[in-house]
């Protein structure tokens, strides 16, 4: 147990000294060792206790005491803790990668990666907006439709996709990522219209009405969302 | 002697502030050099840079003269006959086996030893033993580790050919009645080696006087270069003796057929030899007869005393060797019941940069004997101030308060 933590400890050590790399060759070899069921004879874990106590004693002999006294129990103790903060940290990564922030989105703890959190504002929940027209009333051929309601990438584009779908669909979870993909790598424009496919989905239409409308800067950021990972998640009022 | 003008000359200890304490409690496994040493070896390097007892040119001459030097001043420190009696080795185990495999002991013939030799006066006995069928019998020390004269002497009554015992242990300091165990063993038709690694830094040897037929030493424990050692043999043994180790500078003349040996000490110092060790042994020899064994042992007396009475109270601790210091020269070897050694020595580096040997010391059969895992050795020599051995004492009693 000692062994590795001593290993991956004296492993960053080792960057800065030459003494250090010493010892982590050392504690590598007994980690090996420990792995394979071979006893660690090298006495490596002796030698390392010797230094922290001899360290620890010219400060203060009681804790000197103390350390000896628990020193199997204080290394399981960290090797949980280790165990623990690099889960931690994975987790942070994978979220990082996923949301844009460390801690997940919409949260606003700090996230290193994100200082200034510009990957995860969480925006005002007072404002009222007021739904005029739903979009199922409107007449659907392209040719008469005002598109202009609708949420528009890159308008200036003369290559336009119209993209009809829903956030509850397999297949436009599926399409979505690849037209987006598109849009970016060959500078057309996307108009997005939220296609009720189910009864259940259409308060969906007036989230993107009213996001389109309140935080049009945002709209895109929410929508790439809305397509991301599960579709569970979009059934939790939490998460939306 | 002033101990802090001796300090300055070695220049390991210049505490320049900036790195950890030096506290070196470790010469019985290898001593300080004095800067005298150190220049001598570099004297070698710099400008005698030749091979000696060869060539004609003036650099070989120079280094043939400069060994003939060294080894008067060893002749003339161990107050042997004739310097052809000193041999140059490269240790005292290089010594004794010098002796065993050259002096033609035969089947049944008896070696004694004692029980806490060093395995350089142990193993080389016990190949011999396996090689040529001699008897390899031990003689038990009294239960505080003195030597026990009377069962040596009931010992020699059994076709002894050689005795063989380490003049100080290396494990406790003690030494052997040298002069009485030499005639004893004499008058039993035995020869007698001394292994004297641990005896020639700290007292004065007389060879003449002592009549021991051969000794061995090694220079890194008494100011000399790692690598050079002595053997010294009364020659008319020297010269019955055939060398083991055998090749170049050891023939006066050889055909495809046969050769013609030199010699001693020439024909037992095979091959081109260690230049700067022996300059710096020659250097060794003259700087402790500057400094005096009266000094040198007093100063051990009063360290181990003080030692001694300050680690004997604490709790669990067992001394090696009999409780008197007065009988333990400049060694204190103690250990701690269900406390590693090692991890003693450790600590006492960590916190006070105290350095000190731990473990089985060379003399594992003593230890497998008696159980005992191992210990912690602390040595001192002439260069070791109280202050030191204050601070060895008072970081050993914070470590035994942690542990």
């Amino acid at each position: 147990m000692f062994c590795i933590i001593s290993f991956v400890i004296l492993s960053i050590l080792g960057i800065f000294s030459a003494s250090n790399r010493e010892l982590a060759r050392e504690a590598l070899d007994c980690v090996l060792r420990r792995v394979t069921l071979r006893p660690c004879n090298t006495g490596f874990d002796e030698k390392m206790k010797a230094k922290i106590l001899g360290l620890v004693i010219t400060r203060t002999e009681k804790g000197a005491r103390f350390l000896n006294k628990n020193f199997e129990i204080l290394a399981w103790v960290f090797f949980i803790l280790f165990l623990g903060s690099g889960i931690w940290t994975v987790r942070g990564f994978f979220l990082f990668y996923t949301t844009g922030s460390c801690s997940g989105a919409n949260s606003s703890e700090f996230c290193v990666f994100d200082p200034t959190g510009a990957n995860n504002q969480v925006s005002t929940t007072s404002q009222v907006c007021t739904i005029p027209v739903t979009p199922q009333q409107m007449n659907l051929n392209l040719k008469k439709v005002d598109l202009s309601q609708f949420p528009t990438f890159n308008s200036g584009s003369d290559e336009k996709i119209f993209m009809i779908a829903c956030y509850h669909c397999d297949f436009s979870r599926e399409t979505y990522p690849l037209i987006r993909d598109l849009t970016r790598r060959f500078n057309v424009s996307l108009t997005f219209i939220h296609y009720p496919v189910k009864e259940p989905t259409d308060r969906f239409s007036k989230l993107s009405y009213c996001v389109n409308k309140i935080s049009p800067e945002k709209y895109w950021t929410y929508n790439d969302q809305m397509f991301v990972g599960e579709k569970t998640r979009l059934d939790n009022a939490a998460y939306i | 002697m002033d101990i802090s003008k001796i300090r300055k000359d070695f220049p390991i200890l210049k505490n320049d502030g900036s790195s950890k304490p030096l506290i070196y409690l470790d010469t019985a496994c290898q001593s300080l050099r004095p800067q005298a040493v150190i220049d001598a070896i570099n004297q070698y390097y710099l400008h005698d840079s030749a091979c000696g007892g060869r060539s004609m040119h003036r650099l070989s001459a120079q280094v043939t003269h400069r060994v003939d030097q060294s080894r008067t001043a060893v002749a003339k420190f161990f107050h042997t006959v004739k310097k052809e009696e000193i041999i140059f080795t490269r240790n005292t185990t290089e010594g004794i086996n010098l002796v065993a495999n050259s002096l033609g002991l035969h089947q049944g013939d008896v070696v004694l030893i004692s029980d806490k030799e060093h395995n350089s006066n142990l193993i080389p006995w016990q190949m011999l033993a396996k090689k040529t069928g001699i008897i390899l019998k031990i003689v038990p020390s009294l239960p505080d580790n003195t030597f026990d004269l009377p069962t040596f002497e009931k010992l020699l009554a059994d076709n002894v050919k050689l005795v063989s015992f380490g003049y100080t242990s290396n494990l406790d300091g003690v030494s052997i009645p040298a002069v009485e165990v030499i005639k004893k063993a004499h008058r039993s038709g035995a020869l007698v080696m001394l292994d004297a690694a641990q005896a020639a830094p700290h007292r004065a040897i007389d060879v003449k006087s002592l009549d021991v037929d051969f000794l061995a030493l090694s220079g890194h424990k008494m100011l000399g270069p790692s690598g050079i050692g002595i053997l010294y043999g009364k020659f008319a043994l020297l010269e019955q003796m055939t060398p083991f180790l055998v090749g170049g500078d050891t023939v006066a003349s050889s055909t495809y057929d046969s050769c013609e040996f030199l010699p001693a000490p020439e024909k037992f110092e095979a091959g081109l030899q260690d230049y700067a060790g022996i300059y710096g042994m020659g250097a060794a020899v003259e700087y402790l007869q500057k400094v005096g064994f009266e000094f040198i042992q007093k100063q051990e007396t009063l360290l181990n005393e003080f030692i001694t009475s300050e680690i004997i109270s604490l709790p669990g601790i067992k001394m090696v060797g009999p409780a008197d210091p007065k009988l333990r020269g400049g060694i204190v070897d103690f250990f701690f019941d269900g406390i590693d050694s090692h991890r003693v020595a450790l600590m006492l580096d960590q916190m006070a940069g105290v350095m000190v040997r731990s473990g089985q010391h060379c003399v594992h059969s003593w230890f497998h004997s008696h159980q005992i895992k191992g210990s912690v050795r602390a040595s001192t020599y002439f260069y070791n101030t109280l202050e030191e051995a204050e601070i060895f004492t008072s970081s050993l009693q914070k470590i035994r308060k942690v542990l």
